[in-house]
């Protein structure tokens, strides 16, 4: 007990829930009323004055410090000898006194353990989120959720959100469980993204889910917030989205800017001379106009989002739980039938094999399962076997990891504070990290020329060859630069229309796709996972309808498409 | 000028009407604008679900209405005397969730729960109010929001700014008047917070991308004090008046962070920035610098940011 201050998440066997970790007063009263019943037993046994008791008197007189252990079992064994009231009061007094005390003395220790937890690194953040561990010997940590009501599969900025509105609207009504391969992040798309959030879409829902992640966005501190540690800095740079297009593209662009406005979203078009003398960096000869985000539009950092909505799952009960799902067990649905094939049975989803890091393998029954995998959807669908069979089960979840590049580069030259993330006609984007003038710069390369993915090692000629050149052209300050540092993330890139596909499978009751963002899904993670949330819980969508972006359009070949993304 | 102000009148009230879908008979001769804000907001939060469309059914044997709520007892069950009370679409599930939560009595807790409380009616009563705006158009209905809630005005045109006085009369406009400019706000104090900035619209940040250069009017800004004003709050500043403020005030904004202030750069025609009592605000000098990068006649008050820089001239 001597290191318990330390919040951790513990089970309590008795009641059979895990205790809020970072409640300290939960903690510290649990403790402090098993030392007073200790005490309390303790003190019946010997009731009469001895030598000894009297000597340790004498010394500990003057030590009226309450606060920590020792010194309370010190101070109990004073009323062994006292009469029934004086030993009764005696008691209490201690208990309060050192409560207070001691309460104190326990805060402290939490503020300072928290002032340091306040720049955890990936390890240790997992390790208080991901309470199953084999190479844990404590029994609290060794425990493994076999029944479950909702799996989440992927754990990422998606499956956080979804745990997060579900957990908060439902609370003990569901068991969720978080199944993720790698808590250190390390592939995830969500913390290797730039973090942009804009409005300027085509698609009246992705605008939507975009106001809607905003406004999440904005209220994060209060709606996240943990008790005992500090609420997440999601860290939102006002700057705005600045679209440039050429003669080509504007039409196209022109129609995009009055769908936005008629949406209720905060644009502004910009002919080229508005342009240059808004942004006098800016080199707009070969450019015709440009919308510019006044309102809701910027960059934030996606893993502060993410820690935040992890933390607050976790308090809420959510179990996040290392490991990888390599199976799924169905079974058919016989007294249902489809119109359609003879293929079409439906079929129902009873269990998820999770392998753990050491190779055993363990099973997680489930009611609902819903697949957040980012970009291994793809493969998690082929488990359940969508892809691999005959009919409506030959169309395979189009959603597949990209490999895109972010560079990270230190122009002394470039356009400075006054700049908002700029996206070139040809989709070469760059914006502002930090004052020190870095920069942070990428394109989405043409489609032949699609890097592999299976590694995250980074392409420094693509750097040269087409995002430098790029940047240089639409920037001229970017032409004296050095290149600081890079880095590969994968898109959840969806090879059908590069939206999102969100909802049920058509032949499985009780399977949610929740993927394929293909580049835009930081911003929409928290209008998802409500949407997710609306669909378990209430049965249909609530707020944003997005019955548009269901598996459905995949099989009739009817595709959603945005007309510009980055 | 007068045809030009009739024109964009008539443009007020329908984007006015636009927004609330109804026809709204402007209030002529009523109450002061004290009633006018406290009427509660009758538009509804939109649901993207519009009701004219055709339902199309997915099957033959589909049901009529898709949204027909489901019945805690079936059509065909046996059902008691008092089923006629029960609830129709069961309990709802904020309630359940509510019941869960316990209640906390700690006092750090009830006073965290009556902050919210208070905050929630503050964002409420300040959100913007089609109504007031229909009444007496942008620059008057900003004017009467902000003076009601203890700041005061300078209109164009006017030395006297307009502010309450100990009774809580102030002397504004009641009807629409056409050529009334706000040039200078002062909401020292008031409790702003992110929905009030969208009720202290004035015309030029509405149509600022269509108005001609000379009718962009809003000069000064000063939310001195102001606790609950953000970083979104500046961009929600920046984007409505980015191409007439001049000068803004900042004192005393805690919750301003570098992200925000890295923002005022989107303010085209600043030209005086206090920043009293910002000292916390991590790169506030370099911050300082950068600003003066990109607005050289930018004065900024309220930070010494050539401290070090004067100290070590001297010593060489």
């Amino acid at each position: 007990m001597g290191d318990s201050h330390k919040p951790n998440l513990t089970f309590d066997c008795g009641t059979d829930r895990v205790l809020k970790a970072e409640d300290p007063f939960h903690v510290a009263h649990q403790e402090l009323m098993d030392e007073f019943f200790r005490g309390q037993r303790r003190s019946l046994s010997l009731s009469y004055q001895t030598y000894e008791n009297n000597k340790d008197n004498e010394n500990n007189k003057d030590k009226e410090d309450l606060g920590t252990e020792k010194e309370k079992q010190y101070k109990f064994r004073r009323y062994q000898y006292s009469n029934p009231m004086e030993r009764a009061f005696g008691i209490v007094k201690d208990d309060v006194v050192s409560f207070f005390k001691g309460h104190k003395k326990y805060f402290e220790e939490v503020k300072n353990e928290t002032s340091e937890k306040t720049e955890t690194k990936a390890d240790t953040a997992c390790r208080e989120i991901y309470d199953f561990d084999p190479s844990k010997s404590d029994v609290a940590q060794n425990l493994w959720p076999t029944y479950c009501d909702v799996l989440v599969v992927g754990g990422g900025a998606v499956g956080s959100s979804i745990a997060y509105h579900l957990k908060e609207t439902a609370r003990d009504g569901l068991n969720v469980v978080v199944v993720e391969q790698d808590p250190n992040y390390t592939r995830a798309s969500t913390v290797l993204s730039v973090g942009g959030i804009r409005q300027q879409f085509s698609i009246p829902e992705n605008i939507q889910l975009s106001m809607y992640g905003m406004e999440f966005l904005r209220k994060s501190p209060a709606l996240l917030e943990v008790e005992g540690l500090q609420a997440p800095d999601i860290q939102f740079n006002p700057n705005g989205y600045l679209t440039l297009a050429s003669e080509e593209g504007y039409e196209q662009l022109r129609a995009n800017y009055e769908l936005q406005v008629e949406l209720g979203a905060k644009v502004s078009f910009l002919s080229r001379k508005e342009l240059s003398q808004m942004f006098p960096w800016l080199n707009a000869s070969d450019v015709v106009a440009g919308v510019l985000g006044r309102e809701n539009e910027g960059w934030f950092d996606p893993w502060s989002l993410l820690i935040g909505l992890q933390r607050k799952s976790v308090a809420l009960g959510a179990h996040y739980v290392k490991g990888r799902v390599s199976g799924i067990v169905q079974e058919t649905v016989d007294d249902m039938i489809l119109e359609g094939t003879a293929h079409s049975n439906v079929k129902r989803l009873l269990s998820a094999e999770v392998t753990l890091g050491n190779g055993e393998t363990h099973l997680i029954n489930f009611a609902i399962l819903v697949v957040a995998a980012g970009a291994w959807t793809g493969e998690v669908g082929r488990m359940t076997g969508i892809g691999e069979g005959r009919g409506i089960l030959n169309t395979p979840i189009p959603i597949e990891p990209r490999k895109r590049y972010v560079y990270c580069v230190h122009a002394p030259d470039g356009p400075g504070l006054n700049s908002p993330l700029v996206v070139d006609p040809n989709g070469t984007y760059f914006r502002r990290e930090g004052l020190g003038g870095l920069y942070l710069c990428g394109q989405s390369p043409p489609h032949d020329k699609e890097p592999s993915v299976d590694n995250l090692d980074v392409d420094y000629s693509f750097f040269e060859d087409n995002v430098w050149p790029s940047i240089a052209r639409r920037a001229p300050g970017f032409e004296n630069l050095k290149l600081r540092s890079s880095w590969a993330g994968f898109y959840d890139y969806n090879t059908f229309d590069q939206n999102g596909i969100i909802g049920l499978h058509p032949l499985f009751s009780n399977m949610f796709i929740a993927s394929g963002f293909s580049g835009h899904g930081i911003q929409q993670a928290p209008g998802v996972g409500r949407a997710i949330m609306e669909c378990i819980i209430h049965g249909r969508y609530e707020t944003i309808d997005l019955e548009r972006f269901g598996f459905d359009r995949i099989l009739a070949r009817d595709p959603l498409y945005e007309s510009n993304i980055v | 000028m007068m045809y030009r102000n009739t024109l964009r009148m008539s443009a007020a009230c329908r984007w006015t009407r636009q927004l609330r879908s109804d026809i709204l008979a402007l209030n002529r001769g009523l109450c002061s604008s004290a009633s006018l804000s406290k009427k509660e907001e009758k538009a509804e939060k939109k649901v993207f679900y519009n009701p004219q469309t055709e339902i199309r059914k997915e099957s033959w044997n589909a049901p009529e209405d898709p949204y027909e709520p489901r019945h805690p007892i079936p059509k065909g069950e046996w059902r008691g005397a008092l089923h006629q009370f029960s609830k129709k679409r069961g309990a709802s599930v904020e309630l359940i969730s509510y019941l869960q939560r316990g209640i906390d009595f700690r006092p750090s807790a009830l006073k965290k729960w009556w902050g919210g409380i208070q905050n929630d009616a503050t964002s409420k009563d300040q959100t913007f109010k089609p109504d007031r705006v229909a009444a007496l158009g942008f620059d008057l209905g900003a004017a009467h929001f902000i003076v009601h809630r203890g700041g005061r005005v300078r209109f164009k045109d006017a030395k006297e700014w307009v502010q309450q006085d100990e009774d809580g009369v102030y002397d504004l406009a009641r009807h629409y008047r056409p050529g009334v400019f706000i040039e200078e706000i002062d909401a020292r104090g008031t409790d702003l917070v992110y929905e009030g900035v969208e009720s202290m619209m004035c015309v030029d940040s509405l149509y600022c991308d269509v108005l001609p250069e000379q009718l962009k009017y809003l000069k000064s800004l000063n939310v001195a004090g102001c606790p609950m004003v953000d970083d979104w709050c500046i961009d929600r500043l920046c984007g409505e008046y980015h191409n007439s403020l001049q000068h803004l005030d900042l004192s005393g904004c805690t919750r301003v962070t570098q992200y925000g202030i890295g923002a005022l750069t989107r303010l085209r025609h600043l030209r005086s920035l206090n920043l009293h009592a910002l000292d916390e605000v991590k790169n506030i000098k370099l911050l300082c610098l950068l600003l003066l990068d990109a607005f050289p006649h930018l004065e900024i008050s309220g930070i010494s940011y050539l401290g070090q820089a004067t100290e070590t001239v001297q010593q060489a």
